[in-house]
Order: C-alpha cells, then structure tokens, then sequence
C-alpha cells in the first residue's frame, strides 16, 4: 500500500522514550516474528540508567509505524569504539517508502555526532529481506565472523 | 568462488545494461568493453533475454537493453541460470557412518550458506549503486544520505 505525500510529510522521526516501549514492542514482533519483549524493557532501563544506546521510532500520522536500535560501544576484537546497529524495521505496509533509510540515516547521524566512523550489525544469515537493505545501504561483510558452539546439556 | 566464465560475463553484460536505462546496446560494444568474444556474449545475452532479464531490439539503433528489476533481481538469479549444480543441495554428502566426511560436509556447507545468502542480498541496483557510492568523495556520499531527511521532520525529545 502505497503511501500519499501527505502521509510521507508527516513522518516524524524522534528519540523513543518509556510511552513508546509497548508500541515498539508489538511493532518488533510484527517484524521479527516472535516477542522480544524482555529484550525491549531491559534496553529501555539500561537507557533510562544512562547509556550510550539510541532508540529511534519513526511515526506517521502519530501512529508508530518504525523503529530503530543502536549502541555506540567498544568491542574486544582490535576495533576502536564504533556504532552498532542492533535492529531496524518498519510495518510491512509502509515499506518501500525509503522509511528504513531514513532511521538508518539518522542513527547514524547520531553515531557521526559522537564521533563514530564505522557502523556495523551482526544479523540473521537467513534474513534476506534485512541484509538486502544494509546492503542496499552500502554495508558490506567486516572483518568479524560469528561462530558459536552449543555449550548445554545434550 | 569460482563462477564459469558465462556466469562472470552474464553478471558482467546484466549490470552495464541495468545501469544505462533506456539505451539498445549492441552485442559488439559490450564485447569490446569487457574484452571478450562476441559470439560467446551473444549466446549469453539470449540466455538472459530468455529470462526475461534483457530484451532485444533488431534493425537500426537496436541492440541489447536491461528489461528486468534492478531492485529485485540478485546476483544468485543470474547466477543460478548458468551454473549447473549450484548451489549444492543441503546435506548431500552427509552420509550416515562417515563422521569425518559429515564433517568436512558441514563446513563446506557452512560456507556455501553464507555464499548463498550474501548472492541472493546484492541486487543489480545494489552493485550499481555501491559502484557509484565508492567512486565518491565521503562527503558527497553524507550529502547523498542527506536527501532521505526532508520531507521528515526529525526531532530530539529527551526522555
């Protein structure tokens, strides 16, 4: 569905805070497929306690219609601190409305602020749909591969 | 990745078409771009016409245009018309009773996953775009990004 350029002008952009938590959370799992919904009010007391993380909705007509997530943070593998994105999604029916681009835009520009040069994600191989964004973006393979092992109880 | 030469001159003959829009190229000029045999490219831009993925004009000014989606169409698309075999099929060596063929199946298979799923996320505009994007100063690429700002309204509500 298509949106009209009235629509579009009235996309707003903002820094999330604790009234948008329960939106954002059905939003995610809209987009993910299943609830992460701890995950969402752990971050959000992590965000309220002072941090580096940036949690951005992007609202038409008032109605939450995307979101994105981002930490600026050092990680232990010869890297300097730098942005990382930790999701990004919009409702289906407002894709394609270059929305995503302009979360991404935006999250970065708020790394950039803090002097960030390089933004990077770790994602679901499988996702295709996400992966063809960053790529579209401009993100390209790191030099960082993720391995994993099971370590419970067989 | 190894990829057959058709499959490199396919890919090659796909993304010079998609980024010249409403241009009839001729076979032989494409050729001459990549340095390689006419008659080999012809057979393959049938290919591809038989795809759908170019169409071609005869006569005067014909030649060779792009006619699919450059958002959607992946480099996978193209390359799984002219690969044979590929990708492999999941688990094929994972025969039961040799551990250590089922392991070196797995990390082939582990690569190949991650070969696949990188192919099938880069589009012809994505290549076409990044092509563009590297060939420019890092400012104009902020400049660039910067157009997807307006008409948003961006605010900074402290919470």
């Amino acid at each position: 569905m298509a949106l009209s350029n009235a629509e579009r002008r009235s996309l707003v952009l903002a820094d999330a805070d604790a009234s948008d938590l329960a939106e954002i959370i059905d939003l995610d799992e809209k987009v993910a497929g299943y609830s992460r919904a701890d995950f969402w009010r752990d971050l959000f007391r992590q965000k309220a306690a002072g941090s580096t993380l940036f949690v951005l909705v992007a609202r038409s007509s008032g109605v939450l219609v995307g979101y994105a997530l981002g930490e600026i943070r050092s990680w232990p593998v010869r890297t300097p601190i730098c942005g990382w994105l930790y999701a990004i999604g919009v409702e289906e029916n407002h894709r394609l409305q270059k929305f995503a681009t302009a979360l991404m835009t935006e999250l970065i520009s708020r790394f950039r602020q803090n002097g960030v040069q390089t933004v990077r994600t770790v994602i679901d191989v499988d996702d295709q749909l996400l992966m063809s964004f960053l790529r579209s973006y401009g993100m390209s393979a790191g030099p960082f591969v993720e391995l994993e092992m099971a370590v419970g109880e067989s | 990745m190894k990829l057959q030469q058709a499959t490199r001159y396919a890919i090659w003959a796909v993304i010079e078409l998609a980024s010249r829009p409403n241009e009839q190229i001729r076979a032989q000029e494409l050729a001459q771009t990549f340095h390689i045999s006419h008659n080999h490219l012809v057979r393959i831009l049938h290919a591809l016409a038989k795809a759908k993925i170019v169409s071609s004009a005869r006569g005067p000014g014909g030649g060779f245009s792009f006619c699919g989606d450059a958002k959607r169409l992946t480099l996978y698309d193209i390359i799984c018309l002219f690969e044979t075999g590929w990708p492999r099929e999941e688990d094929q060596d994972l025969r039961p009773g040799n551990t250590l063929v089922s392991e070196l199946a797995r990390v082939l298979h582990e690569v190949d996953r991650i070969t696949s799923a990188t192919l099938r996320s880069v589009t012809v505009r994505t290549i076409i775009d990044s092509a563009q994007r590297r060939s420019k100063p890092h400012q104009q690429i902020a400049a660039d990004l910067a157009q997807y700002s307006p008409p948003y309204r961006t605010t900074t509500a402290e919470t």
